[in-house]
């Protein structure tokens, strides 16, 4: 189900003008619409099936100096009309801002990104039942094995208009097949693929690997509480990166003082070895060409070999510092779970070096699949806590050699980069809304504070 | 010319189908003819208000409303479900055909068919109590206070950032199934909650009130009189500016009391979460996780001392969690899940019940129209003890009090969890002394939840709003309540900070 170019764009627009019409001084709509089809299995069994398409028209108006916003299901024009006119009303009785937000100002032209495969968008639910088939027919005959995991295809349309003649509009489809194992042992695993397209999917291999990693070993060792050397596969590799570009590049958190690269831009602060670009225009992340206030999108350095580069910005702390929106404004919907603008697409420079080249360099250390519920402890030094999870191996000699239970780790990210000793070259996309490009990552001073029990 | 709606009920209303009720049954009607097991629907309207003050100056003065349902079958034993905007008669056949279909695929990868257990036709209404709508307060009233909360915080020189926010979440809806069943349910929430970051000397410190993201209840405008922001304000700023001076809170094990919101959190967290029958079943294994409270233990697992006793409680005014039926029509129910520390109960919905149980326990809800009903929590609650606060202080020779949300993590089977919390004071001989900064606490859940020995009496008992519990696929972010009264834990690990 798509809404498409024209009457999307032409709702926001509408919006747009009939705010200007009742009295706004300017005016920014922003049109979304999910369409998500998700087939979800466990147990070696699909268990539901569901699609939920939900549309919203977010309309934010200014008069004088005085600001609302408001939003609705509804985009026929008369909705819109009268949407428009409650929302003058709703400024009207606003008390005066301090200075009123930016609008983005027009562009000739976006970049092009590409980003929609109609054969992902349209998927019929026997098509995410049959990729649900071929993940679970691995499984079969692995005696304690069982897998889970979900398939989901769909759209994401974005139409923005403002009162300074913007006028954007992007359609994504949207791809994720997850097969996450767990054996009688209590061993996991678990193999992604993420994407604008389910072109390419291999359930058959991202079950096989979800499952071997599940089941190669019969029982937990005990690990001790201390500093190792670790090998990051990439979706604890991107959650590290997720952190350090949530605390560190913030163009909030560098104007309150309290990002954790604070009065370092210009400085070595990571590993030679690290080179990071936020690039939401790469084919290989959840590509968009455009912001959630209607900029363009753009590659940003932000380490080069160590050395912190730069903020991200939107157009208020972009106002604030002095600087040019890096088209990292969120929109409406970013504001309630972020203050202010953070990187949603690292790629991290890959290495030379296989995966296994990575643990067979390690003499005794750990092997992590992914981390869980992670979160700041100190968000002024980067450090955060978690829990491994999808799979945590002792490695010794070079060798993954034993399972281990999930463990609790507090750790700076800073500290995590800094000791950065060999990038892989298995470069994965972690993450989906928030999604980056990472290699594996060998490194050392990863703390473990204690393991699961019971 | 349209009249324009003068405040958000009219604009809910403005959204609704005049004749909902025929409409639902038509469509449970024409789901009949199509041949499934059992179908129900969903037609909701939901609405939001929400204010923000930051640094000064009003930077969020907004409403939205979402219109439109949801539709799911038992087809042959497995579950489709589907959902538009609006009330249109098309979309709503379409809705039907899709959700059979979506069921029907299932036979791709299917496991043992379902079959719903039978329950008498459901019929009622359910209306939030509120005293003052929150939408006949105009909004430069909620403007000046949230602007006079600021300006109080804004006295602090070390204060270098503040937030005050209201929110108001409305959500009217009708249910309506094959059964027979016609419910229909108006909910009102109120809340929000003001911040203050101070920074200085290489460090930022943070306190809230009444917690880190705010606290909502299902009342009016009258809540928003009872938590008194201005009242607190320059209290939370000084605190945050303190904190940047503090000593750090040592390492170790010691007694802790802990703050009713904080223990809301842990509650949240340890008990409400492991206690869904979806992620015992494996359902969530993908997302969320699993559980450590498994099948086998059911009645006779130490889940935490005798002084521990957990309930869900859809009944209790006022929470997060409460409403006449859940989002499948079974009414609101009471569960015991810990009883004086053994696990003795689950947060189950009609589709695992017959996989575990006899009876749903009323714990399916969906976030709105446009998702399914998944397990989730209600108003999940601990249960108060005798002793009045102040006493439990008086009898700690040494320790602290923790207070204030901050960070949380915990493992995927809800076993091994972190907090953080905004400040702590030291208790030496029973008073409460210097205030001490990066509190934090760990260890695993029974281990933890054994240690305790003091739940607070019922004079500091409250029950406390959370509005960003998010599970599921697709993700669902759903609002809960927990009561709670601060209490006091022996020998915990304190301190897991690197």
């Amino acid at each position: 189900m798509i809404i498409g170019q024209d009457k999307a764009i032409r709702a926001a627009k509408q919006a747009v003008a009939y705010a200007l019409k009742n009295g706004a001084f300017g005016a920014f709509a922003l049109l979304r619409a999910s369409d998500e089809s998700l087939t979800r299995y466990s147990n070696n069994a699909i268990e539901n099936s569901t699609r939920s398409f939900e549309p919203s028209i977010y309309l934010r108006v200014t008069v004088g100096k005085r600001l609302a916003s408001t939003s609705s299901s509804n985009f026929d024009d008369a909705s819109i009309r009268s949407q428009a006119a409650l929302t003058i009303d709703l400024a009207r009785k606003s008390p005066e801002m301090k200075k009123i937000p930016a609008l983005a100002t027009s562009v000739v032209s976006y970049p092009h990104v590409g980003g929609y495969d109609p054969a992902t968008a349209e998927m019929p639910a026997e098509g995410r039942a049959d990729l649900v088939r071929r993940a679970v027919s691995r499984v079969k005959g692995i005696t304690g094995t069982k897998v889970y995991g979900n398939v989901v295809t769909g759209t994401d349309e974005t139409a923005i208009a403002n009162s300074n003649g913007v006028e954007a509009y992007f359609a994504g489809s949207v791809a994720r097949l997850q097969v996450t194992s767990i054996a009688s042992s209590r061993g996991a695993g678990i193999a992604r693929h993420v994407g604008r397209s389910m072109a390419g999917a291999d359930p058959e291999a991202l079950a096989d690997a979800s499952i071997q990693k599940a089941s190669q070993f019969s029982q937990f060792e005990d690990v001790s509480p201390g500093d190792y050397e670790v090998v990051l596969e990439p979706p604890a590799a991107g959650e590290t990166l997720f952190h350090l570009g949530y605390l560190g590049f913030g163009g909030y958190g560098h104007l309150q003082g309290n990002s954790c690269f604070a009065g370092q831009i210009g400085e070595q602060v990571l590993s030679a070895r690290i080179t990071l670009w936020d690039d939401p225009l790469h084919p290989g992340t959840m590509c968009e060409p455009f912001d959630g206030e209607g900029t363009p999108r753009q590659k940003l350095s932000l380490v080069q070999e160590g050395i912190i580069c730069g903020a991200v910005y939107d157009l208020e702390t972009a106002d604030k510092a002095g600087a040019s929106s890096t088209g990292h404004g969120l929109g409406p919907e970013g504001s309630w779970f972020s203050e202010g603008p953070f990187p949603r697409h690292l790629v991290l420079q890959p290495g030379t070096s296989s995966r296994d080249e990575l643990i067979s360099h390690v003499e005794h250390g750990l092997l992590i699949t992914s981390f869980h519920y992670t979160r700041p402890l100190d968000s002024r030094r980067a450090v955060i806590t978690g829990m491994t999870r999808n799979g945590t191996f002792l490695i010794r000699d070079g060798k993954v050699a034993a399972m281990l239970p999930n463990l609790r780790f507090a750790v700076s990210a800073i500290t995590l980069l800094a000791n950065v000793k060999e990038i892989g070259k298995d470069v994965t996309l972690a993450g989906d809304y928030v999604c980056h490009m990472t290699p594996s990552i060998r490194t050392s001073g990863f703390s473990v504070t204690g393991k699961t029990e019971g | 010319m349209q009249r324009m709606a003068q405040d958000i009920r009219e604009l809910m209303r403005a959204s609704q189908p005049r004749d909902i009720e025929s409409r639902l049954k038509s469509l449970i009607s024409r789901a009949a003819t199509r041949g499934v097991d059992y179908a129900d629907v969903r037609f909701g309207v939901t609405g939001q208000e929400d204010y923000r003050v930051r640094d000064g100056s009003p930077d969020r003065i907004e409403t939205g409303t979402t219109a439109g349902f949801g539709v799911r079958v038992l087809c042959g034993g497995y579950w489709g479900f589907a959902s538009r905007p609006g009330f249109e008669e098309k979309d709503m056949g379409a809705a039907l055909e899709e959700a059979v279909s979506l069921a029907k695929a299932a036979r791709l990868a299917a496991g043992t068919p379902l079959r719903p257990l039978p329950r008498p036709p459901q019929k009622g209404a359910y209306r939030t109590p509120v005293q003052v709508h929150p939408g006949s307060i105009p909004a430069e009233k909620k403007l000046a206070l949230l602007l006079e909360a600021d300006g109080l915080m804004a006295q602090v020189a070390q204060v270098k950032s503040r937030r005050s926010e209201l929110q108001f979440f409305y959500q009217d809806k009708w249910f309506a199934s094959t059964e027979g069943s016609f419910v229909e349910q108006s909910i009102v929430e109120s809340g929000g909650g003001i911040l203050a970051l101070a920074v200085g000397g290489g460090d930022a410190q943070m306190r809230a009130y009444p917690e880190f993201m705010g606290d909502e209840t299902q009342a009016g405008w009258e809540f928003v009189e009872r938590l008194d922001f201005v009242g607190n304000a320059r209290r939370v700023a000084e605190e945050a500016a303190a904190l940047l001076d503090a000593p750090q809170c040592p390492s170790g094990e010691f007694d802790v009391i802990i703050s009713g919101s904080q223990l809301a959190l842990q509650v949240h967290e340890s008990c409400g979460h492991p206690s869904e029958l979806d992620r015992v079943l494996g359902v969530e294994a993908d997302v969320a996780g699993t559980s450590f409270l498994t099948l086998d233990g059911l009645g006779s697992r130490k889940y935490g001392s005798p002084a521990v006793t957990l309930t869900a409680d859809a009944t209790l005014p006022g929470g997060l969690g409460s409403f006449g039926w859940d989002d499948e029509g079974t009414p609101a129910k009471r569960t015991v899940l810990v009883d004086k520390g053994i696990h003795a109960g689950y947060l189950t919905s009609r589709q695992y019940v017959p996989r575990a149980g006899d009876q749903s326990g009323g714990n399916a809800r969906c976030s709105g129209w446009s998702k399914p009903p998944i397990v989730r929590m209600t108003n999940i609650n601990l249960l108060p003890g005798t002793a009045p606060l102040e006493d439990i202080i008086a009898d700690t020779k040494y320790g602290f009090y923790f207070d204030g949300q901050k960070t949380w993590s915990i493992d995927d089977r809800r076993l091994n969890f972190a907090m953080g919390c905004q400040a702590a004071w030291e208790i030496v001989d029973g008073k409460m002394g210097r205030l001490l900064k990066n509190p934090s606490y760990g260890g695993i859940t029974p281990v933890i939840w054994g240690s305790c020995d003091a739940v607070a009496g019922p004079a500091s008992w409250r029950i406390w709003g959370l509005t960003g519990c998010g599970k599921g696929a697709p993700m669902q972010n759903l609002h809960v309540g927990h009561g709670t009264s601060p209490a006091r834990f022996v020998r915990l690990k304190v301190g897991v900070k690197k």
